[in-house]
C-alpha cells in the first residue's frame, strides 16, 4: 500500500497532526487575546470597556483571573486604604492587570477562564447602588464590557490571522 | 439634557424616549451626567436615575456599523414607611420598565438616526440602603446605523 506524502514529503497523518497543533496554537491565541481584551476592558479600561471606576484604585485592583475555578483572592489587601484627612492619599498600585496577564498567557481553547473581583462595594460600582452624583461613572461597565465579548473575540480573530499572515508564528 | 450630536448621542435620546414613554416612569429622573438632588423619603413615591454604557462600534456586514451598549436604570423606592410596601413600589417599577425594554423591542423610530432595538433585560436583587431600597436593571440595547460613505 502506498503511503500518502505532502508536499514537504511528510506522511498525511503527519500533515494533520502539523495542522492540529497549529490550529489549537491559533485557537489558544484568539482565547488568549479577547481574554486579556476583556480583563483590560473591565480593569484598566480600553476601546471596548471604561474600566473599573478609581478612587483609590483599590477595588480595581482586586481583579483575579483563574483558570478552572473563581478565585477569592483579594491582591489590593484586606480593606481599601484609608485617604488621609485633606489629603489625597496614595492610589494602590496597578498590579492587577499584568497579573491577570500572566494567568491569561497559559490559557488554552477549551480551558474555562474566570475573571473575579471580591471587593465588598465593587456592587455598588457596577449596580449604581448609591445616589448618584453628576461625577460619578455611570454605574453597568462590566456588563457593557461583557457585552463587547463577539466583537472583542472577532477584532481578536482578526489580529491573530493577520499575524499569521505576516508570517508571525503563533 | 444637553442636544449633543452623534451616534452615541442618538442612541442616547432614543433609549431615554422610550424611557419616558413608560407608563409610572417617576417623576423624578436623574439624568446621567447631571446633579440630582434625591427627593425626601415619601412613602411610595419612587424616583430613578438612567446612565447609557455604549460600547465599540464595529463593522455588521456590508455598510453597516452595530454597537452593542447597556442601558443602565437604577431604581430607588423608600424604606421605613410602614404603610407602602417599598418592595411592592419597586416591583411595579421595575416590571413595567422591564415591560417597555422587553426583548426585541424597537426603541427608535423610522425617522431616528440609528435603528436600536433591546436584545437583552437582567435584573439584580433589591439591596437596602439607609433611605432607599435600591434594585437595578440593565437593558441590552443594540444599534445600527448605515456606514458613512
Amino acid at each position: 500500500m502506498a503511503t500518502l506524502r505532502g508536499d514537504r514529503g511528510e506522511t498525511f497523518a503527519a500533515a494533520v497532526g502539523r495542522w492540529t497543533r497549529r490550529t489549537d496554537a491559533r485557537l489558544a491565541a484568539v482565547v488568549r487575546e479577547a481574554a486579556f481584551d476583556l480583563a483590560e476592558a473591565v480593569s484598566v479600561g480600553n476601546a471596548w470597556g471604561t474600566g473599573t471606576p478609581v478612587d483609590t484604585g483599590y477595588a480595581r485592583n482586586n481583579w483575579v483571573a483563574s483558570l478552572g475555578a473563581p478565585s477569592d483572592a483579594t491582591p489590593a489587601g484586606a480593606a481599601p486604604p484609608t485617604r488621609p484627612a485633606g489629603g489625597t492619599g496614595a492610589l494602590v498600585p496597578d498590579v492587577a492587570l499584568p497579573a491577570m496577564q500572566a494567568v491569561i498567557a497559559g490559557v488554552r481553547a477549551g480551558q474555562v477562564l474566570y475573571l473575579t473581583n471580591n471587593t465588598a462595594y465593587l456592587a455598588y460600582l457596577e449596580y449604581g447602588l448609591t445616589v448618584p452624583a453628576a461625577s460619578d461613572t455611570p454605574p453597568g461597565w462590566i456588563a457593557a464590557a461583557t457585552r463587547q465579548w463577539p466583537a472583542i473575540v472577532a477584532a481578536a480573530i482578526r489580529r491573530v490571522r493577520g499575524a499569521v499572515g505576516r508570517g508571525v508564528r503563533v | 439634557m444637553s442636544a449633543a450630536t452623534g451616534p452615541v448621542a442618538a442612541l442616547r435620546r432614543v433609549c431615554r424616549a422610550a424611557l419616558l414613554a413608560t407608563p409610572g416612569v417617576p417623576a423624578v429622573v436623574a439624568w446621567e451626567a447631571r446633579a440630582v438632588d434625591a427627593p425626601a423619603p415619601s412613602a411610595g413615591v419612587c424616583w430613578l436615575a438612567e446612565a447609557l454604557q455604549p460600547g465599540a462600534e464595529v463593522l455588521a456586514g456590508t455598510g453597516w456599523l452595530e454597537r452593542r451598549a447597556v442601558f443602565a436604570l437604577t431604581l430607588y423606592a423608600p424604606v421605613g414607611h410602614p404603610t407602602v410596601s417599598a418592595t411592592g413600589a419597586l416591583d411595579t417599577l421595575a416590571g413595567a420598565l422591564a415591560d417597555a425594554f422587553a426583548p426585541g423591542r424597537t426603541l427608535s423610530a423610522p425617522a431616528d438616526p440609528v435603528r436600536a432595538w433591546v436584545d437583552a433585560v437582567s435584573d439584580t436583587p433589591a439591596a437596602a440602603g439607609p433611605d432607599w431600597l435600591v434594585r437595578g436593571l440593565r437593558v441590552g440595547v443594540t444599534s445600527r446605523r448605515r456606514r458613512p460613505a
